[in-house]
């Protein structure tokens, strides 16, 4: 395969979304085209599959050991193994979203800009995994945020949707602009963006100007921090998972969040100075767990609970990487690359699962009302695969075995106590203290779903269509099936960690 | 020393208090925690900041 064509997987979601819109306005506004609006469903699915085609090319040609690198001028897209991993994620979550939407979102006015910008939001957050210089990396996360403010404001006849946007537009602009100075700095101290060329000389002028890099790191690590939901810059998250459509929740929370914590990893590589952050990222990683955990205990709306844990998962991966960055080893990185995907299912169903009972209660007789952790009583009664579904995603999430949650945990798990080093260990004990502590707020919805008499809203509840509830099934069972075999995805977790690694160079 | 053993039994040899006191313990830190999340946008503009100059604080001083 000619490596250029691997540019296809982020140029047919990026060229696909203007169509999408072009396409739904053409047919909304000719009175004569009843029905036209399917058209948007119909090419906003066709894109996610053939988006399928060059990324399948792609895997095969890295696979084989062939570079996949492009340049346009001086500017380079490479993608390695992180890219690969990132773009499976955003493609089969995707997908899912796609399908799942075509119901939830069938009544909303201004459909096809939901599918334009969920195409367009994909195809940049692909694109970001495969830049390689600090610019270009600043610019598609900038249109991957851009697309997502859109996004989380889309009920925009609703005050608390448009807050939760506004709120995510000034914070994430915020974070944005540290990381303009953040590369301002290496630019004026090293002459050159390019990640390759500043990890050559990175230890070099790193060292002459040891200021200039520690300060440049630190508006890394907050810029991106922002998105990746570093507490306490991960204000933004509650109320943007909540009010967006559940199908952007999902992606927030698999996809969009990972995608800021590939980005800051990337940029923090150009910066080559001795340990110093490396404990900062391990440091994050312990305060995310325990902030996102004890806070999600408090939550009563469920979407803002799943939001709150999803502080905790980053802290989980931020500890799998921090640990391999400190103390060596490829294995604490790789289950961290493992619990990336792992978390984008589990979360993404627990999200789906959730949209889809906002979908079936409220939705479906015209109210836009939060689904609370209360209206989940005797969900199994009358949605019994929406309550395995959600059952299996947040036992998953919450690290019970055999189910791909505990695999990827225990994998940072055994990573972190293979390094024999005392402060280690003891975060690894903190940890799993912690995911203990999170089957606290985990466990109770369970039991709730499986009681015998149905809350009110469940009685009121209007029936599922099979476009919700299959990207349900496909994800519990991936869920399951990734928890009986972990190892399918060593193909790609271990050659991402080893490149995460590399680029540090450890 | 029958209802001492008896005592000590009932109590779960003292596990049932600790257990208490783990669960009153985080309960109260998961209260205070909650009063952080304002969803003000101006305090969350300030813990951007606060957390920027604790990290620049951190690398400076070489932690």
């Amino acid at each position: 395969m000619d490596a250029i064509r691997f540019t296809w997987m982020f140029a047919i979601p990026l060229l696909s979304s203007p169509a999408i819109y072009l396409a739904g306005r053409l047919g909304i506004h000719n009175p004569n085209q009843k029905g036209r609006p399917n058209l948007v469903r119909i090419l906003a699915l066709l894109a996610v599959i053939a988006t399928w085609v060059p990324y399948i090319a792609a895997v095969r040609t890295f696979l084989s050991g062939e570079r996949l690198e492009f340049a346009v001028e001086s500017i380079w897209l490479r993608a390695d193994a992180i890219s690969l991993l990132l773009a499976l994620m955003v493609l089969s979550l995707g997908t899912l979203v796609v399908i799942f939407s075509w119901s939830y979102m069938a009544d909303e006015v201004g459909e096809e800009k939901f599918y334009a910008m969920l195409l367009a939001m994909m195809g940049l957050m692909i694109g970001l995994g495969c830049a390689s210089d600090l610019f270009n990396l600043w610019v598609w996360f900038e249109g991957m945020a851009v697309s997502s403010y859109l996004l989380v404001a889309f009920y925009r006849e609703q005050p608390a949707s448009l807050e939760a946007g506004v709120k995510y537009l000034v914070q994430s602009a915020t974070g944005s602009v540290l990381v303009l100075m953040g590369i301002a700095l290496v630019l004026a101290n090293s002459g050159s963006l390019d990640l390759a060329a500043l990890h050559q000389n990175g230890a070099r002028w790193a060292s002459d100007h040891r200021l200039v890099s520690l300060a440049a790191a630190g508006l890394f690590i907050i810029g991106f921090g922002v998105k990746a939901a570093l507490v306490p810059l991960h204000t933004w998250l509650p109320d943007a998972h909540s009010q967006a459509p559940s199908g952007i929740s999902a992606m927030l929370s698999g996809v969009v969040i990972e995608a800021g914590l590939i980005a800051m990893l990337r940029a923090l590589s150009a910066i080559m100075h001795p340990l110093d952050w490396r404990i900062i990222l391990l440091s994050f990683g312990a305060l995310n767990m325990v902030f996102g955990n004890l806070v999600a205990l408090r939550q009563t709306i469920l979407k803002r609970m799943l939001a709150y844990s999803s502080l905790s998962h980053i802290g989980y991966i931020l500890l799998g990487i921090g640990v391999s960055l400190f103390a060596g080893g490829e294995a604490a990185a790789q289950g961290a690359m493992f619990h990336l995907f792992t978390h984008m299912l589990m979360k993404g169903l627990a999200f789906l699962a959730a949209g889809a009972l906002i979908y079936a209660l409220y939705l479906q007789n015209g109210s836009h009302h939060a689904l609370l952790v209360s209206d989940l009583a005797g969900t199994a009664q009358k949605y019994p695969m929406v309550a395995l579904s959600l059952s299996i995603a947040v036992l998953g999430l919450g690290g019970l075995p055999p189910l791909a949650g505990f695999m990827s945990k225990w994998q940072i798990f055994v990573g972190g106590f293979s390094t024999q080093n005392g402060w280690i260990i003891a975060l690894m004990v903190f940890m799993a203290l912690n995911s203990v502590l999170s089957l606290g707020y985990y466990a109770p919805l369970v039991n709730l779903m499986y009681r015998k008499t149905p809350s009110d809203a469940i009685l009121a509840g209007k029936p599922l269509p099979s476009t919700i509830t299959l990207p349900l099934i496909f994800l519990a069972m991936a869920v399951v099936v990734l928890g009986l075999a972990p190892g399918l995805m060593d193909w790609l977790t271990a050659p991402a960690a080893k490149a995460l690694l590399g680029l540090f160079g450890n | 020393m029958g209802t001492f053993h008896e005592e000590l039994v009932s109590s779960s040899f003292g596990f049932e208090w600790l257990n208490q006191q783990v669960v009153a313990a985080v309960k109260k830190s998961a209260a205070v925690l909650q009063k952080t999340q304002t969803g003000e946008l101006n305090w969350n503009i300030l813990g951007i900041i606060i957390a920027l100059l604790a990290v620049l604080v951190m690398l400076f001083w070489g932690v």
